[in-house]
């Protein structure tokens, strides 16, 4: 069984989490291109991610810090870090 | 050894509530109000559960004063209660969660035989731990429960204890 070593609630089977991608921002005010290379283009080079996970038992979303050369996670990220204002 | 005993609570009622005035909902209904998140607090026999920011879970038997608010709704979960001396080695089986760090007083949410539940050992009856779970699931969760304590009962160490 696969765990995942959450800094928060502890090391829980990967099967309680849904994997919801690398925290990024929307380039709201920016060109076409500038669109097409946020929805279609990832950075695949190893390193250090902030990525959304979604614990399902409790409900509660996490922004972990995981090595995807290594797959540990190597930190937790307050959620008030990652968020933005949408625009009006 | 204590016989392991498996039972549906069917006479308690739940309610989750949200938003900024769940707090308030909570202390007018006499219930206490946990102050970190996946945290439980025991009142008499209401169970009260910060699940996030500003959102609870409550589960209590009929006829408890029940919390009244805009953002309060029922909720219908299946409640179990496991008891016995050998609970952990139930769970053990059942989930990867190490239940030995698990104290009386403490809240967990996680699967149990593949089910989303939240677990609650109470503080006054350290041989006891409650489940709750969707109630889609209750029968699949009760025949799982009774087949593995079958099972676990025919091979578990007898501590002494009468």
């Amino acid at each position: 069984m696969k765990l995942l070593d959450c800094p928060v609630i502890g090391a829980r089977p990967i099967s309680e989490f849904d994997y919801m991608g690398e925290v990024r921002v929307p380039p709201f005010e920016a060109d076409e291109a500038a669109w097409s290379d946020y929805v279609f283009n990832r950075n695949g080079a190893p390193g250090v991610l902030r990525e959304w996970w979604y614990h399902r038992p409790s409900g509660r979303w996490y922004v972990l810090m995981r090595d995807t050369l290594t797959d540990r996670v190597v930190g937790h990220v307050d959620l008030a870090e990652v968020r933005y204002e949408l625009p009006s | 050894m204590t016989q392991l005993n498996f039972e549906r609570l069917a006479d308690w009622q739940g309610w989750i509530m949200t938003g900024p005035d769940s707090t308030s909902a909570l202390t007018g209904a006499g219930l206490p109000v946990p102050d970190g998140p996946l945290s439980a607090l025991q009142a008499d026999a209401a169970i009260v559960a910060r699940t996030g920011r500003d959102e609870f879970m409550v589960f209590m038997p009929s006829g408890g004063s029940a919390p009244v608010g805009e953002w309060c709704f029922q909720r219908h979960d299946t409640i179990f209660r496991l008891s016995g001396a050998d609970w952990l080695a139930v769970m053990a089986q059942l989930c990867q969660f190490d239940f030995r760090q698990m104290r009386p007083g403490d809240w967990q949410m996680l699967a149990v035989a593949g089910i989303n539940c939240w677990l609650y050992a109470p503080a006054d009856r350290p041989d006891t731990l409650l489940l709750g779970c969707d109630p889609g699931f209750s029968a699949y969760l009760a025949h799982t429960f009774e087949a593995v304590i079958n099972d676990v009962g025919q091979t578990s160490v007898d501590r002494g204890d009468v």
